[in-house]
């Protein structure tokens, strides 16, 4: 079980791991936007012959999504210290989700278009479900513990 | 493979999100919450799992081509490209090829005209019933008969009346690469082929008495067939001919209510039926699951047996009678599908009096296969197609197919998805590599073999193995019986001989002495013509009209011109324009003219009336042929005088000996 027994110190905490997630996954991820820009430059058939259309989209998905997630990232960090009624429990849960959607979704995408057939992406896609659904979860956690919190921050404004 | 590398990512996540809810909820929350999360996620999984068996492919139906496109991309978007797709359309602008700006063809005096109305697309023509009224037309015979019909202009003919026109609404088109027919739809059902037809290469309309090789004739509407009645079957997915006798309420009227799965040449002419394939992989687990193996919910021509794949080229490309017990006659649906034997449907003939055995017209001798008869239109004499659409039958015939131990197969040259669309060669099939997937050998005695240079047209394996020996659509194309260049199967067959068809200023005796002198074959006991005179100008001047078209062909053929001195060509060929009573021919001796010649397109109107005609060729010969004289000794197999012109009693020599009689090749 956890040793934080401080609500305050363990939104402090998690905030700190999900501000350094975002800022990895913005470093990561736009450096895969710089690759994939780079592979458009030099015309690479890996990437962009007619055939690799799947390979293509599965890719730019993997940038899109992991920008995206890792932006989501930022914001749960910024606004976790001031907002919401969590329970430790709820919220190491939601954080967990919400890290693991960051990294399962575009890896999912990413191993996808590593090496897809005419119809479908390599396998690697199952992760892209997973990952979602653990999405899912994470943002119903966070949305579920807006309630109550307009109170909470009444209470806790000097 | 797959699915164990899906379940241990599966598993490995999952052990993950355990951890994170122990850690998170405590042991037994944590628990219960992984549990109810994988627990739905498992039996999601499960049930997509049950739907994705079995195959039921019993009753399988059939699906729209665009039901591919969800999945099979780039294969659909090959299939788009291909003469395949387009040889059936519904007219829409987007499909008519033609000029219908008001655009007027001339034909025996007859004006047609084309015509566009917003998104209809009309013919107005002469009026088969004003015509029948008139001439009702002989008995066309399938072959024999000498002589021809004398031309009757229309225009003024019957006492000065000028013919009955007829507006036409032009509902379908049949053809896209070579030519565009147009179809009418009548109130039985029945679609009736114009007698105009568009000729895509020369862009230009042109009557269909001369889009087939077969004599002028005055009887406008004679290839007018019905295209519900034999053309559907090859032309279309899954055709459903549906006669309807008689159409109700019109007692002695026959009509059709024909159907068909895809106008055109589309998916499941090769795949077959697709519904049931196209409802289990919406499944994505079923996906993964086939992935990588064949799905037994489709045929994949690649998968199958060479003799099973080559049957689904062999349904449309080779010379087929119904078997008649495997059909439904009320419906006359096709019962072929992919992947199935075509000879439980189709008996395969090699020769038209074999054809006409097997539709119960020859004699009753039914245990001896007849073989081809001197004027077989699909046929030559040693067995070989000479037409376009048997080519299964040039392919079955060859010593690679017999003892190729199923390595030949149509695939091993043709692809449809990758290819270019022009004969839908695969990548490099246009080359000598094809016939080292098996020759390899071949590759490195190239020029010891073809005793011509490397890179020259000699040395093509194509060009002496599979030569331009097919007529059809008013030009020639590669015969698929690959065979050895033999003297001996062009003596009395009709066929001319590969290397003549190259050398066309070279007899075929000259030919025997380079094949007895590079390979070891016998020579054979030739005739004097063949000895004496250019094996090219022997078939136009003697033969029929089937070997006339052959070698007129050539005369345009880059190779031919590349291989030899073609400069003594033209003064000859103008001669041959005299004497032709083929518009085919014609078409293509001009063609030859033009392409050696350079020469104005419009000066030459080989369907023109015989008075327009004789005034163009004076006109061309007084431009083209001119006061010629070749140097004496250059041409030694061509009738020429001392002083170089041709020499008239020889050339008229020849021209006795032809034997002219009623051909026809229906493609």
């Amino acid at each position: 079980m956890s040793s934080f027994t401080n609500e305050s110190e363990l939104r402090a905490r998690l905030a700190r791991r999900h501000y350094l997630a975002g800022w990895l996954g913005l470093l990561v991820f736009l450096t895969l936007g710089g690759l994939l820009e780079t592979l458009h430059g030099f015309k690479i058939g890996y990437y962009l012959d007619a055939d690799h259309k799947l390979r293509r989209e599965l890719w730019r998905l993997a940038h899109a999504h992991g920008t995206l997630l890792a932006l989501v990232q930022l914001g749960f960090a910024l606004g976790l210290p001031h907002f919401g009624h969590w329970t430790p429990g709820r919220l190491r849960l939601a954080s967990f989700f919400l890290l693991d959607a960051a990294w399962l979704m575009p890896l999912g995408f990413f191993l996808g278009g590593l090496m897809p057939g005419e119809t479908d992406p390599s396998v690697g896609i199952v992760l892209v479900p997973v990952g979602a659904v653990l999405l899912l979860i994470a943002v119903t956690l966070i949305l579920l513990s807006t309630r109550g919190s307009s109170k909470e921050k009444v209470e806790s404004a000097p | 493979m797959i699915a164990a590398t899906a379940f241990l990512v599966l598993l490995a996540s999952g052990s993950m999100v355990l951890f994170q809810c122990l850690r998170a909820l405590g042991r037994l929350r944590g628990i219960v919450a992984w549990l109810g999360l994988f627990g739905t996620l498992a039996t999601l999984w499960f049930l997509l799992d049950l739907s994705a068996y079995p195959y039921p492919l019993e009753g399988n139906s059939s699906a729209p081509s665009a039901s591919c496109f969800k999945c099979h991309e780039s294969h659909y978007a090959s299939w788009q490209r291909t003469y395949h797709r387009t040889m059936t359309r519904e007219a829409t602008p987007e499909n008519v090829k033609g000029d219908f700006n008001d655009a007027v063809f001339t034909y025996q005096g007859i004006p047609s005209r084309m015509t566009r109305e917003g998104d209809s697309f009309y013919m107005e023509t002469l009026d088969p019933v004003w015509q029948n009224a008139r001439s009702p037309p002989a008995p066309r015979p399938r072959s024999g008969g000498e002589g021809g019909p004398v031309l009757l202009p229309w225009n003024g003919g019957e006492g000065g009346l000028a013919p009955r026109l007829r507006k036409f609404k032009v509902e379908r088109l049949v053809g896209s690469h070579w030519f565009q027919e147009c179809l009418y739809r009548d109130g039985a059902g029945r679609y009736w082929r114009l007698p105009v037809s568009y000729h895509l290469v020369e862009k230009r309309w042109i009557h269909t008495n001369g889009a087939f090789l077969a004599p002028d004739t005055d009887d406008f509407w004679s290839k007018s067939t019905i295209w519900n009645e034999s053309c559907v079957f090859c032309h279309n997915t899954k055709p459903s001919k549906r006669p309807v006798n008689p159409v109700p309420g019109r007692p002695g009227l026959n009509g059709y209510r024909t159907e068909v799965a895809e106008l055109g040449i589309a998916c499941e002419a090769c795949h077959g039926p697709g519904a049931e394939h196209v409802r289990l992989n919406q499944n994505p687990l079923r996906r993964f699951r086939v992935r990588g193996e064949a799905d037994p919910s489709i045929v994949n021509p690649r998968r199958l047996v060479g003799r099973r794949a080559d049957d689904i080229c062999a349904h449309c490309h080779a010379a087929l009678a119904p078997r008649v017990q495997a059909w439904d006659m009320t419906k006359m649906t096709d019962p072929f599908n992919a992947g199935e034997d075509l000879t439980d449907a189709y008996h395969f003939f090699w020769s038209e009096a074999e054809q006409a055995k097997l539709y119960g017209n020859g004699p009753a001798d039914r245990g001896r296969t007849p073989p081809p008869e001197p004027l077989d239109g699909r046929f030559w004499g040693d067995g070989t197609p000479l037409t376009t659409a048997v080519e299964y039958q040039g392919m079955a015939l060859s010593a690679c197919y017999e003892n190729g131990q199923g390595r030949l197969s149509c695939l091993s040259c043709h692809d449809m998805h990758v290819a270019e669309p022009n004969f839908l060669l695969a990548r490099g099939m246009d080359t000598n590599e094809a016939c080292y997937q098996c020759h390899d050998s071949y590759r490195e005695r190239l020029v010891e073999h073809t005793h011509h240079r490397a890179g020259s047209p000699g040395s093509l394996c194509y060009n002496c193995h599979m030569p331009y020996q097919v007529y059809s659509l008013l030009t020639t194309h590669r015969s698929h019986r690959i065979s050895s260049p033999r003297i001996k199967d062009s003596l009395g067959t009709g066929k001319p001989h590969a290397c003549n068809l190259c050398h066309l200023d070279r007899s075929l005796a000259w030919t025997q002495e380079r094949l007895v002198e590079w390979y070891p074959v016998k020579p054979v006991r030739l005739e004097e013509e063949d000895r004496k005179y250019a094996s090219a100008l022997v078939h136009l001047c003697r033969s029929d009209a089937r070997s006339r078209a052959v070698v007129a062909g050539s005369f345009s053929w880059p190779a031919a011109r590349q291989a030899g001195d073609t400069a003594w060509a033209a003064p000859f060929l103008l001669r041959l324009l005299e004497s032709e009573r083929y518009p085919a021919v014609r078409y293509l001796v001009w063609r030859g003219l033009r392409s050696l010649a350079r020469t104005d397109p419009e000066a030459y109107n080989y369907l023109g009336t015989p008075e327009e005609r004789s005034q163009q060729q004076s006109r061309l010969r007084r431009t083209l042929a001119g006061p010629q004289a070749e140097p004496a000794g250059r041409y030694p197999y061509l009738p020429l005088t001392a002083d170089g012109r041709i020499d008239e009693a020889a050339w008229n020599r020849l021209l006795e000996k032809r034997t002219d009689p009623d051909v026809f090749i229906h493609e």
